[in-house]
């Protein structure tokens, strides 16, 4: 391709963008509003994925030792263990220490527990908090251990919202994009349709195809990238304006790294010059194939 | 200059050409006249493959066109529509340097030749004009002129004159007949008005029944 015909399909891309200004702005609406969804819908996950492993930090067992058995090498032979991360005793005296809150003003019941009634226990962090629930069956027959306790209805309540999370998190996300999709193609298809005589011109005097496909490309990218760059900006302003502000309230709740941010805002551009260059090429397809 | 041997064509179960065989030499001008329908516009359709035949041959300067991309087939001719084909966004001159435009030749090469052409045919005055600020006789002289601006070996005018009236298609005809002499380019030219033809009184064909006929 000579500099010259660059030169002519850029003059074109810059004419055909300013004589369509409202089909052209119609496009760079309809791929923001799209990709700025899809870009909030992925940040709220990303948090949400942050919230659930702290939740998930926060679930343990609490192994109870049999009496007369070895406490601390009991607890030596779990750590061991590579879905084990981490093993804390607590003595019977201890155990019983943290359950006095439940006997205030009833404290004679809790004389009743005292000389040694409570027996030794060793609260067990797992590496992986979806395999609580395994951990603590095959806890419960070793020997030596006499009770395996812990959250199993939370638990099972939390990896059910995970699941679910994930799952519709990334249908609606799929069907944001497939609409994101077909809202672009039908926009550049409405507006290359009152362009189809110039297209038609174009090839009946000896235009390549090839050549005239390529303006539309251009123009499809660059309202793709300017969507897109809008999307970045709005999907920046929430993140400070609502994300920011529950971070700093609640950070062990929510903690959403830069590059995550990153991730999102270079993602939304993307997305954006997809849609335009991938919308413009469906809908020019049949035109210059007609003619 | 075209070589048409044994060309069919059908839409659907209708037959519009049935082993057509017809010859225009280089710089030839002659006339293709038949009724509404009887297939003028397909045969022309045919030969810068807007549509394609059925079967047969279509030699253009000595080449079958079926071997040749579409645009290098477009860029052999010129083209004149009954509707004009102009784009309205665009002013007189900037219709014309399209053409000129989609081969990636020089601006001021184009320019040049497209100022000169249009003051040939009288529309010096409008370069800067848009199409809906013209007459129709202007409009398709200044389509005559897209045709003409690369220079083709050959020009087919597909119903020039159909929206024009009587005066204003004589004179388009007289102009494409002078462009024929001074450029040397070879021109066929569709029209169904008997009257227009004898009053130029060229060689002519007729198409009627599927067949092509020279008078």
């Amino acid at each position: 391709m000579s500099f010259e015909s660059l030169r002519y399909i850029w003059d074109d891309v810059q004419s055909g963008l300013k004589r369509n200004k409202g089909a052209s702005l119609a496009s760079i609406i309809l791929i923001f509003v799209a990709v700025t969804l899809i870009g909030c819908l992925l940040l709220m996950r990303l948090a949400l994925e942050d919230t659930i492993t702290y939740v998930e930090s926060q679930i343990s067992m609490k192994v109870y030792v049999e009496e007369g058995y070895d406490t601390e090498q009991l607890s030596s032979v779990l750590a061991e263990n590579d879905f084990i991360q981490s093993v804390e005793v607590e003595s019977g005296d201890e155990v019983l220490a943290g359950l006095s809150h439940f006997f205030v003003n009833r404290e004679h019941l809790l004389d009743s527990f005292t000389n040694g009634a409570m027996n030794d226990a060793i609260r067990v962090q797992v590496t992986d908090a979806s395999l609580i629930e395994e951990v603590a069956r095959s806890l419960d027959g070793m020997q030596g251990i006499e009770a395996v306790i812990y959250p199993q209805e939370m638990a099972q309540t939390l990896y059910g919202w995970i699941n679910k999370v994930d799952t519709y998190g990334s249908i609606i996300t799929l069907i944001l994009l497939i609409i994101a999709c077909m809202v672009a193609y039908i926009a550049f298809h409405l507006a290359l349709y009152q362009r189809e005589k110039e297209i038609r011109v174009k090839l009946l005097v000896g235009a390549n195809p090839t050549h005239v496909r390529l303006q539309f490309l251009i123009e499809g990218l660059l309202l793709g990238l300017v969507g897109g760059i809008i999307s970045l900006f709005s999907t920046f302003a929430l993140f400070e304006l609502v994300l920011q502000p529950i971070e700093q309230a609640v950070p062990f709740l929510i903690q959403l790294d830069s590059s995550n941010r990153i991730i999102v805002f270079s993602m939304q551009c993307i997305v954006s010059i997809v849609i335009g260059i991938g919308a413009s090429f469906l809908a020019t397809r049949k035109l210059i194939r007609d003619v | 200059m075209i070589v048409l041997n044994r060309v069919s064509k059908s839409y659907g179960d209708r037959k519009v050409l049935q082993d057509v065989q017809f010859q225009l030499e280089s710089n030839e001008f002659a006339f293709l006249k038949g009724k509404s329908g009887s297939g003028k516009s397909t045969l022309i359709k045919l030969l810068y493959r807007e549509i394609e035949r059925d079967s047969g041959d279509i030699l253009i300067d000595g080449q079958e066109i079926g071997q040749m991309k579409k645009y290098e087939l477009r860029r052999k001719m010129g083209v004149v529509f009954q509707s004009f084909e102009l784009l309205e966004r665009k002013t007189v001159l900037e219709n014309v340097m399209l053409a000129g435009k989609v081969l990636g030749k020089k601006q001021t090469e184009i320019e040049n030749e497209a100022v000169r052409l249009l003051t040939r045919v009288g529309l010096a005055g409008h370069l800067h004009h848009f199409p809906k600020q013209l007459s129709g006789g202007q409009q398709q002289r200044t389509a005559v002129v897209r045709a003409l601006l690369n220079k083709p070996k050959l020009i087919l005018a597909d119903e020039p004159t159909g929206n024009l009236d009587r005066e204003t298609s004589l004179e388009i005809l007289t102009l494409l007949k002078e462009l024929h002499e001074e450029e040397g380019v070879a021109m066929l030219v569709i029209t169904h008005s008997e009257q227009l033809i004898q009053q130029m009184n060229e060689k002519s064909w007729v198409i009627e029944g599927g067949k092509v006929y020279e008078l």
